[in-house]
């Protein structure tokens, strides 16, 4: 009966008009992400109302999900070629993505990007379609408690995420904890730190900051240049196929990292932000030579290009088990699924198991069409990255602005842009690392509130949950094994330095 | 020409006169809508009953307003609806192009007397409400809390209520409950939004939540803790019991029952009006009286629009109990003119 409702589901997205509509989400999705100013979350909620005309279920899923699929994918493009986020839970893939492009090799990012952005897809797709037999059980089984150790455990990613200096790295991270703190204080409602502006209410938003941190520093460094983005010209561009065979060289990684995604997903309450950086942590620190992050490392592009797709698959484990959205655009699809007739929730399993696998296959098909899309004009693209910076520069901050102002209409944003890419500016200048001031600020909130939730709740029993021990383990083990290997790493170093008499690894 | 006639003549002009002014006012209040924009500013962030609600009209109300203008949603949340608040009272021209969807609580702000809010609640011109959505408290079949009884007789180890902050629905009958009541709670502050207090009730994680009534009969989960009766209602705000909750008491009886002193209640009165504005539309206060009339006028003639209320339907947005825009102007006036007894009461349980 489950086989059946999996083939059923394919047929349907394959019959017409559903792959019409699918073909269609596909169209204006890649044009919504790539272009800034107008987000995801925004065109879904704008083109919501096409749901009552098209009525059937699933041609109107394969326009939506399609779409929507789309977006996470094409926000990589942008953060590859000129740095910029397309939004704030899709900057992780610049930390290397953009060093490459300065080095030549845009085409190859962009082949891994896509390609684990399949590869992932597809596993988030299969995650989703595994789960389903076991997926309340599963959902229900990571409490506060839990979530809160998970959060801890993103936060020990700080250490490998420092780069050169871990003391650096650790200051970074306490003050993005400490600024994840501005805001209202659920608690209590005091606010903090809000220097009388209602702006802050809501604490610092993470879209504006990190387009901030990231793209202004570097539209700085590309007009002191005044080169291209690609410093090197290389004769030719260093083919999409080389990122592709990336992809399959590092194909545990990949997969790895895409499982972080639909895990982290289909937990509703850890949010967006935090899977991406996660997975970036994690391709850091499992590799053994870690020093070529941040300079324009292939696996740098491919964990979070990986987790950002995957992810889609897991947030819609709580939409479809419990009718309780993993994330807010799934929260927009929910009105999709009443307007049609459908109700989210167990129903989703029984009767109606061949619709919740139809939109697997949307999900997988939707990845398909778009990296095939994007493949055939890439080269075009990464032609772009050879133009004179001068002249992107303009366009570029208009991108930026835009993008920053889009997310909230609040012309605040904009002041939080220009403030973090000083900050962001200083930083590369003297060399703090970035990626654990983001992942402070991300989690900060995370873990203040379900610490507090945990005790509330559980008093002190939380602590002896077999989950949280688990995990506590999992953290000890990781911080032990980086110490391990930092120690290993600085005697080569040391090794090295007598031996050839170099000063040390370039920075 | 006798005195007489010319006197009528006169009369006769100036009210010809008076006539062409006033036709010629409206015409240009026509005019003026013609080839214009208006925008609904919403509190909140996509998706949500609010946009949804703002897009439904969006996309219906234009048609009836003279000059047939272009209506656009501008999403603008933050700081629980103040920033969208403030800004159509304070920032947008006051020329009835910029219409404001706050939160239905918002006036809260006003009465705790918060520094940041620019508005007064009772100024804006209220085009109506199309929805009222009363609160409910819920708690889980399988725990002890089975009625207002046991959240009052059970001290040690009390109902765990799931809140997102201090400004939620669950958070105000909690707070309500115990002045009123004696009902003791142990507030779990800090989720990130109602759906992940739904998974914790769930899980066992917190026994209770307290919600807006019309989500709570119009999707999941709770169509289906109410078909396996995993819930039970203990006490709902409506001044009247909802036509699906007629066993389930209201705040007034349970108040009535526990013979709440009268500051309580009027306490209690100004905080759940926030159910009767419901998610109301208004415009700033310098609009011009004929364009809020004609608004007021559309926005009847929409809710009254066979395919809107379809639409509205079909997304579960119903029941749809339109309150007109004269009567939230009352309730707006009566919720910002309070005694500092109850200001200071309000203040008192909203912890500002």
């Amino acid at each position: 009966m489950m086989f059946d409702a999996f083939i059923e589901g394919l047929l349907h997205v394959l019959s017409w008009p559903a792959f019409g509509f699918l073909l269609l989400g596909a169209l204006v999705g890649f044009v919504v992400g790539i272009l800034p100013g107008l987000g995801g979350l925004a065109t879904l909620a704008l083109m919501l109302p096409f749901a009552y005309k098209i009525q059937e279920p699933i041609s109107a899923f394969a326009f939506l999900l399609g779409m929507h699929a789309i977006t996470g994918t094409t926000g990589d493009i942008t953060s590859i070629l000129f740095g910029i986020p397309g939004e704030g839970t899709a900057a992780a893939t610049i930390m290397d993505g953009y060093p490459m492009t300065k080095n030549g090799e845009a085409g190859r990012a962009m082949g891994a990007a896509l390609m684990s952005s399949l590869v992932a897809g597809l596993e988030g797709a299969v995650i989703l379609a595994l789960a389903i037999p076991i997926m309340r059980p599963l959902v229900l089984f990571f409490g506060s408690p839990e979530l809160f150790m998970l959060a801890i455990l993103g936060i020990t990613f700080i250490a490998s995420l420092s780069g050169s200096s871990l003391t650096k790295g650790l200051l970074c991270g306490g003050i993005g904890l400490m600024l994840a703190s501005i805001g209202v204080d659920p608690q209590t409602g005091t606010l903090r730190y809000t220097m009388g502006t209602l702006y802050l209410w809501d604490g610092l938003s993470l879209g504006p900051v990190v387009v901030g941190l990231f793209a202004i520093p570097e539209i700085i460094d590309l007009s002191v240049r005044g080169t291209s983005i690609a410093e090197t010209k290389v004769e030719k561009i260093t083919g999409v196929m080389e990122g592709v065979k990336d992809t399959f060289r590092h194909f545990g990684l990949t997969m790895r990292c895409g499982f972080i995604g639909a895990f982290i997903g289909a937990l509703p309450g850890l949010g967006g932000g935090v899977s991406q950086w996660l997975a970036y942590g994690h391709a850091v620190q499992s590799s053994k030579d870690q020093s070529s992050f941040g300079k324009g490392d292939v696996r740098g592009v491919l964990g979070p290009g990986a987790a950002n797709n995957s992810r889609e698959g897991g947030n819609l484990i709580p939409t479809v088990a419990f009718g309780i959205p993993g994330s807010s655009a799934m929260a927009i699809l929910l009105g999709a699924f009443l307007i049609v007739g459908l109700n989210p929730g167990p129903e989703m399993l029984t009767k109606h198991l061949d619709v919740t696998f139809a939109m697997v296959w949307i999900l997988v098909v939707a990845n398909i069409i778009t990296a095939g899309a994007c493949f055939l004009f890439l080269n075009q693209l990464v032609k772009l990255t050879f133009v004179r910076g001068h002249l992107l520069i303009p366009f570029l901050l208009m991108f930026v602005f835009l993008g920053a102002f889009a997310a909230h209409n609040n012309f605040s944003d904009i002041i939080v842009t220009v403030i973090f890419g000083l900050v962001g500016y200083v930083m590369v200048l003297f060399q703090w690392p970035r990626p654990p001031f983001v992942l402070g600020l991300v989690l900060g909130t995370i873990v203040e509130n379900y610490l507090w939730i945990s005790s509330s709740a559980y008093g002190a029993g939380w602590l002896v949950h077999p989950t949280v021990v688990c995990i506590a383990l999992l953290i000890a083990g990781t911080l032990i094994y980086s110490a391990i290997q930092a120690r290993r790493g600085r005697s080569l170093e040391e090794d090295l330095e007598k031996r050839i008499g170099v000063e040390g690894t370039r920075q | 020409m006798t005195k007489r006639a010319m006197g009528r003549t006169i009369l006769g002009l100036l009210l010809a006169g008076f006539l062409f002014m006033s036709l010629a006012g409206q015409a240009a209040a026509k005019d003026f809508y013609e080839g214009k924009t208006i925008r609904i500013i919403v509190c909140c962030s996509p998706g949500g009953f609010y946009d949804r609600w703002a897009r439904l009209f969006a996309r219906y109300m234009g048609k009836y307003i003279p000059g047939k203008p272009e209506i656009i949603v501008q999403n603008m949340p933050g700081a629980g609806g103040l920033i969208a608040t403030n800004y159509v009272y304070k920032v947008a021209k006051q020329d009835g192009t910029a219409i404001v969807s706050p939160l239905g609580g918002q006036y809260l702000d006003q009465v705790s007397g918060r520094k940041e809010v620019l508005f007064d609640f009772g100024k804006f011109q209220w085009l109506g409400t199309q929805e009222i959505s009363h609160s409910v408290l819920f708690c889980r079949k399988d725990s002890k809390f089975q009625s207002v009884d046991d959240l009052v007789k059970i001290k040690d180890n009390p109902a765990k209520l799931g809140n997102t902050g201090t400004s939620g629905s669950s958070y105000f009958i909690g707070k309500v409950l115990e002045k009123a009541a004696g009902a003791n709670f142990n507030f779990v502050m800090g989720y990130p939004g109602g759906s992940e207090i739904d998974l914790a009730v769930e899980r066992g994680e917190v026994a209770c939540r307290g919600m807006t009534i019309p989500p709570h009969f119009g999707r999941e989960p709770y169509l289906t803790w109410h078909k396996t009766n995993f819930i039970t209602q203990l006490v709902q705000t409506g001044s009247e019991r909802d036509s699906r909750m007629k066993d389930v008491p209201t705040l007034t009886e349970v108040m009535d029952k526990y013979k709440t002193s009268d500051d309580v209640r009027a306490i209690a009165k100004v905080i759940f009006a926030s159910g009767d504005f419901g998610r109301p539309l208004g415009v700033g206060p310098g609009v011009p009286a004929d364009r809020v009339k004609m608004l007021r006028t559309a926005y009847l003639k929409a809710l009254a629009d066979p395919e809107l209320m379809a639409e509205a339907e079909k997304g579960r947005m119903t029941p749809v109990i339109p309150s007109s825009g004269e009567k939230v102007q009352e309730l707006a006036k009566f919720v910002s003119n309070q005694p500092k007894e109850v200001v200071d009461g309000v203040r008192g349980i909203l912890g500002r």
